[in-house]
């Protein structure tokens, strides 16, 4: 269908159309220079501990910092504390010891109601989707720009324009359960980045798909990337973390074990069943 | 602007709620419904009984202070004007001894008055007293005075009836009042957790509203206007069912209890009414804030 002349001359300026053509340019690593002012961390840990009410200790006393443009796979096994990790950034939980910073601000005390302002920094994909299942692919996508940007003009272009980046512009009208799972991520995908986050966290977002759909999801992720936000994505996927190959964090037994530029899902040597 | 939009939102997303929900929503109204439909039984009831009780009462504080006959004019007018003067009394009026033949022939027994031939039935000033607990005193006062009959019943005052009537009308009332209080509770109780188990259906949803950024209020709105919505709907409902059954009720019940003076009132149905739907819309609208808050902790 023919769109409206502002979207197209959008596109054309874009400089890679996401979710249709993945350049090498995308997938390669970038090199790093300390002298950008965009490598500033926009998230940093400090000595954060998170042990649960039930004396679980999920976090012991982790130390990193993630620069803008940044794309980092969270590793490790299950249980290992990367969905705490992050919880912790969203303050989905609090730390129980430490700092964290995101963009700058602490958020280790922030208070309640500066939350949501919090949250509006990140575009968040789980591996369960999250999707409203009696809403439609656009309702569910808009839901993201009326809850943060109510009366928000050109709801329906914008909404249209996220879909169009993840592929998925003929489906709009249709319902989750029409969709596959990975088309299903692909919506919470679109709605993560609707309202332009500045931050993309994904959590096992290819924990329930095939290794083709994986490889396209991952591929969206990485060319998010590439227009210049930041991506920290948990994941199990150990084909897709040593086929990218970029920065990589190894989480063991709540705490960071390796911290690689270009890192692979086990370390060099490390045994393998 | 966006204040506008964030009510616009709230609305729309109430409305569609509602019905995508249907099953759970109109489960929610039918319980509120149910109970409301209890409570406003109970306080039609406990206002017939009020009337009944009033009409008793009424008809208990009146006090007929029987005079001896051929006193003077001057005496009895002297009487009528020093009672008029108590502050318990609301007014005092004079019959005399055709007057009172009168009425009993009203009532139906002029045969029994004519078969004595003579009119043997005193003159008498009649009291309307404005407490029911007075009548013990003023019936003592006048008693004394030299004018009032002296026979076997100088005034109509009868402490067994009185006595029992005022217990009665204490019993019930505090009895009401215990229905009442229960009632009310219960009906609370139920409407929360209905209320909470609408909610719990659609905890994902206020999970990803949470997780995208919306602030408390954004995400209760929709929620407390949906309980407001469901809580006036099951007030209508409670009070179209008592509207149609309190006429044909109040009618039916006089034919049997025909001891009792009940009467149709048509003001305070509307009242009624009123009462549950600002009830029934209060009842959602809290439910609903408390139902929400659990989920709200993300």
């Amino acid at each position: 269908m023919e769109r409206d002349g502002e979207q197209s001359e959008a596109r054309r300026r874009d400089p890679l159309p996401v979710g249709h053509t993945v350049s090498m340019a995308a997938v390669m690593p970038r090199p790093a220079l300390a002298a950008e002012p965009q490598l500033r961390p926009v998230i940093s840990f400090h000595g954060v501990g998170k042990t649960y009410p039930n004396g679980t200790v999920a976090l012991r006393d982790v130390n990193l910092a993630i620069n803008q443009t940044d794309f980092v796979f969270l590793v490790g096994a299950s249980g290992a504390g990367k969905s705490t990790l992050v919880r912790l950034l969203i303050r989905e939980e609090v730390a129980s010891s430490g700092r964290i910073f995101v963009e700058g601000r602490e958020i280790t005390g922030m208070p309640r109601r500066k939350l949501p302002k919090l949250r509006r920094t990140f575009g968040i994909v789980f591996q369960d989707y999250k999707l409203l299942q009696r809403a439609t692919v656009a309702q569910n996508v808009a839901f993201a720009l009326q809850v943060t940007q109510p009366g928000l003009r050109h709801l329906r272009e914008k909404v249209e324009e996220a879909l169009w980046i993840v592929g998925l512009e003929s489906k709009l009208e249709k319902f989750p359960d029409e969709l596959s799972g990975g088309e299903q991520q692909r919506v919470a995908i679109a709605r993560a980045l609707v309202h332009r986050p500045r931050i993309f966290l994904a959590d096992e977002p290819t924990g329930n798909l095939d290794p083709d759909t994986s490889w396209g999801i991952v591929q969206l992720l990485l060319q998010i990337n590439h227009r210049g936000t930041t991506v920290v994505m948990a994941t199990h996927n150990r084909e897709v973390v040593d086929l990218v190959r970029r920065r990589v964090i190894a989480i063991e037994g709540g705490r960071v074990v390796r911290d690689e530029i270009e890192g692979r899902y086990l370390k060099e040597g490390e045994a393998t069943i | 602007m966006r204040m506008l939009a964030s009510l616009r939102f709230a609305v729309v997303s109430a409305g569609q709620n509602f019905y995508r929900n249907l099953a759970v929503s109109l489960a929610a109204v039918f319980t509120m419904g149910l109970i409301l439909l209890l409570v406003g039984m109970a306080l039609l009831g406990t206002h017939m009984l009020n009337q009944v009780l009033t009409d008793e009462q009424a008809r208990a504080s009146n006090i007929k202070v029987y005079l001896q006959d051929g006193v003077s004019l001057a005496s009895v007018n002297n009487l009528q004007q020093q009672l008029a003067a108590d502050p318990r009394i609301s007014a005092v009026h004079f019959e005399n001894k055709d007057d009172a033949a009168n009425e009993l022939r009203n009532h139906d027994l002029g045969v029994a008055l004519d078969a004595v031939g003579s009119n043997p039935l005193p003159a008498s000033l009649n009291l309307d007293l404005r407490r029911l607990a007075d009548l013990p005193d003023i019936d003592a006062m006048v008693r004394t005075n030299a004018i009032v009959d002296r026979g076997s019943k100088p005034t109509s005052y009868n402490p067994d009836v009185i006595g029992k009537l005022q217990t009665l009308i204490r019993v019930l009332q505090i009895i009401a009042v215990v229905i009442a209080a229960v009632l009310g509770v219960i009906s609370l109780v139920i409407i929360m957790n209905t209320i909470r188990t609408a909610v719990y259906v659609r905890r994902r949803e206020i999970e990803i509203m949470k997780l995208v950024g919306a602030t408390d209020w954004f995400v209760r709105w929709p929620f407390i206007l949906e309980g407001v919505l469901g809580g006036i709907l099951a007030a209508l409902l409670a009070g179209g069912v008592i509207a149609a059954f309190y006429k044909p009720a109040v009618s039916n019940l006089k034919s049997t209890l025909f001891i009792f003076p009940l009467t149709y009132d048509g003001s305070f149905l509307s009242a009624l009414i009123l009462m549950l739907v600002a009830g029934g819309g209060a009842l959602g609208a809290f439910g609903s804030y408390l139902g929400v808050r659990r989920f709200l902790s993300v």
